[in-house]
């Protein structure tokens, strides 16, 4: 993991950004095809593939997830703003 | 080893002889020990178990096991079977998913009882999700919280241990009736192909309702008497890695997956997340309950001999709930065998050289017939039985095939009493793969003949996903869907949905909103990715004249795009 993942703080843009990526490349869809309001079960996303999206995530965040953040934040929207603000909050690495 | 007359009688001598020795351990997300069972608290938790299931219902009547990941499955398990009640394995329902998708099952086992963690019986949506008439629900526990006395006649060895349903949530559904003899002749068969002994720990993540958790792993290592460490499987999931610490720091002999956890376990890979992890003790790496391939083994080795993994510790295998699990296997310590094959000649069921690179197929040899069984390569359609080196459809004969599914009487018949023609009377399992064995007996499997789909180790039926996708909306018409799987840019089964829609709404609809309302509906009931979903006029999905869907000829023209597609002529 590089410094600066660890070492700079990402917006929420650059978080729905990552988020829309990952999405895109486990659905292996173009990204533009993500709509940020649309719900991950309307995408087509499964458990075993939301498992896939929240490792890249954790990765690149410096955060733990589970499961649970993607049904209690269902979509790219949502979930976004909830990422960035535990990233914000999380202690300095 | 010894004989017994079941499962029972062997946890009885083991709860007498062994009784603090480890048989179960669940391990935290973290990987720390959160539950343990000795033998002895097994059997006295199994008997408490029993003693209350025989206050409530009669032996021969079935209990739902309903459980989260943890050991109270094995306790709910050995329970059902001390107190002759048969025991249905059953997935946890996801906590959002829309409908019940277990109600074909439900209407064919008709339970009296549903088993499930004191936590979970406090779950309402669950009892909700199960609603029926007369089914009551009771809280397992792995402490034992009575001593009443009670007495429990051992099973009848031809009796039901257990149902396995084979997948089939709407349709037709087959629950495998697996006897205690099934039970006892499997565990044997495992036990020689695998080399087992008391110390071949077993590291398991793989669902104990599924029968490659329950018969390969849980009940296998309790067979021969080694620890069988279990973890979530969604722990594996998000974290692969975490299994191979486990093997490691148990320094377990055994562990299986399915092929798409050892893909996962490569696509994971962090050289600084294997620090301290040794693979050298493990002898049996078993890839089976999907199709075996080639270089997800390769990359494997590639990626993990440098941490101690031994190529000869892979070890592919074949089988199905119908043969109990197990229906052919390597040898402990011998590694896999590919051969090299002509793709194309494949597609039309024959065994030839590859013409060119392009044509080359490599084949993974799924070892051969276990101890006392038979496997057959019949044609399909004569029944006659073919030589060696010939497609046709793998058929097993063995005590580990079951004798039939529970209150199925046609698919007993066809599928669990077949009999190669010109033969002798012997009832043969058809497994509905096709394949063919080399000379020396090694089978490699190389295709279906069945519709059935599966991705990630677990079954669909085509027909459970297409009554889902013709429910969600009314253009979608009626019998006039196709589901398949077909291989993405890997190689891997991914899931393909056709639909007709109704005449009169062609000009209506939205497509992309009716896409997504079939995503949507897909992921949510089967917990499944629909990658490629195809809307076409009505009338033009392939049916036999009697109206049966023709799914592979479906599967055909997708692949070849000739599909009347909507979207073509839409305007019109």
């Amino acid at each position: 993991m590089s410094a600066r993942k660890l070492g700079t703080l990402m917006t929420e843009q650059e978080i729905s950004d990552l988020c829309v990526a990952s999405l895109a490349q486990t659905l292996r869809v173009s990204k533009d095809r993500i709509d940020t309001k649309t719900k991950f079960n309307r995408l087509g996303l499964d458990s075993a593939m939301v498992v896939y999206v929240m490792m890249e995530l954790e990765d690149k965040l410096g955060l733990e997830l589970t499961t649970d953040d993607f049904y209690d934040h269902p979509t790219v929207d949502e979930l976004a703003r909830y990422l960035a603000k535990r990233h914000a909050a999380r202690p300095a690495a | 080893m010894d004989r017994f007359s079941s499962l029972v009688a062997l946890l009885a001598e083991r709860a007498e002889l062994r009784a603090s020795e480890r048989a179960y351990i669940f391990l935290s997300d973290r990987g720390s020990e959160e539950a343990a069972l000795t033998y002895g608290e097994l059997q006295g938790a199994a008997r408490a178990l029993a003693g209350q299931l025989m206050q409530r219902v009669t032996p021969g009547d079935r209990a739902l096991l309903v459980f989260p990941p943890g050991l109270e499955f094995m306790v709910a398990f050995f329970g059902c079977l001390m107190a002759g009640v048969i025991a249905v394995p059953m997935m946890m329902p996801r906590r959002n998913s829309a409908r019940d998708s277990s109600a074909a099952i439900l209407a064919n086992c008709e339970p009296a009882i549903a088993l499930t963690t004191s936590a979970f019986t406090l779950r309402g949506d669950l009892q909700a999700r199960f609603a029926r008439g007369g089914l009551q629900w009771l809280a397992v526990d792995l402490a034992a919280t009575r001593t009443d006395h009670v007495d429990l006649p051992l099973p009848d060895t031809d009796a039901i241990a257990f149902l396995q349903y084979t997948s089939g949530s709407t349709s037709d559904p087959k629950g495998v009736a697996v006897s205690h003899t099934n039970l006892l002749a499997n565990s044997e068969m495992i036990r020689l192909s695998l080399g087992n002994t008391s110390r071949s720990t077993y590291v398991n993540w793989v669902p104990l309702y599924h029968d490659m958790g329950l018969i390969l792993n849980a009940l296998q290592a309790f067979y021969v008497g080694a620890p069988c460490v279990l973890m979530a499987p969604n722990a594996f999931m998000q974290r692969p890695l975490n299994w191979l610490r486990a093997i490691s720091t148990y320094k377990a002999e055994v562990a299986c997956s399915p092929n798409f956890g050892y893909d996962l376990c490569v696509s994971r890979y962090r050289g600084e997340q294997m620090q301290g992890i040794d693979l050298s003790n493990w002898k049996v790496a078993l890839n089976g309950a999907e199709p075996v391939r080639a270089d997800t083994i390769q990359k494997f080795i590639e990626t993990f001999a440098a941490h101690g993994f031994q190529s000869s510790a892979v070890f592919p295998a074949y089988g199905m709930a119908e043969a109990t699990l197990l229906i052919s296997g390597g040898q402990r310590g011998a590694g896999h065998m590919t051969r090299t094959a002509s793709r194309a000649a494949l597609q039309a069921h024959r065994v030839a050289l590859p013409a060119d690179d392009a044509d080359a197929q490599t084949l993974v040899g799924c070892g051969r017939a276990l101890q006392g069984e038979r496997i057959a390569i019949v044609d399909p359609e004569r029944l006659r039985r073919l030589p060696a080196g010939e497609v046709g459809e793998i058929w097993v004969n063995g005590p580990n095939v079951a004798r039939r599914y529970f209150r199925n009487e046609a698919a007993t018949i066809n599928g669990l009493h077949a009999r190669i023609d010109g033969e002798d009377e012997a009832s043969w399992l058809r497994t509905g793969d096709l394949g063919f064995l080399d000379d020396a007996g090694e089978l490699f499997v190389t295709g279906r003949i069945k519709e059935l789909i599966i991705i990630r180790g677990i079954n669909h039926y085509p027909q459970d996903i297409e009554q889902t996708v013709q429910r969600l909306h009314s253009s979608l018409r009626q019998n006039g869907g196709a589901a398949f799987s077909v291989p993405d840019e890997n190689g891997e089964e991914v899931l393909a949905i056709v639909q007709e829609i109704e005449r009169t709404e062609r000009t209506k609809i939205d497509a992309e909103e009716l896409k997504g309302l079939i995503r949507e509906g897909v992921t949510d009931q089967h917990e499944l990715f629909a990658r490629h979903i195809e809307l076409i006029r009505p009338g033009t999905l392939p049916k036999t004249t009697s109206g049966k869907i023709q799914r592979s000829l479906a599967r055909k023209l997708w692949l070849d795009a000739r599909l009347d597609l909507l979207s073509d002529k839409g305007a019109d």
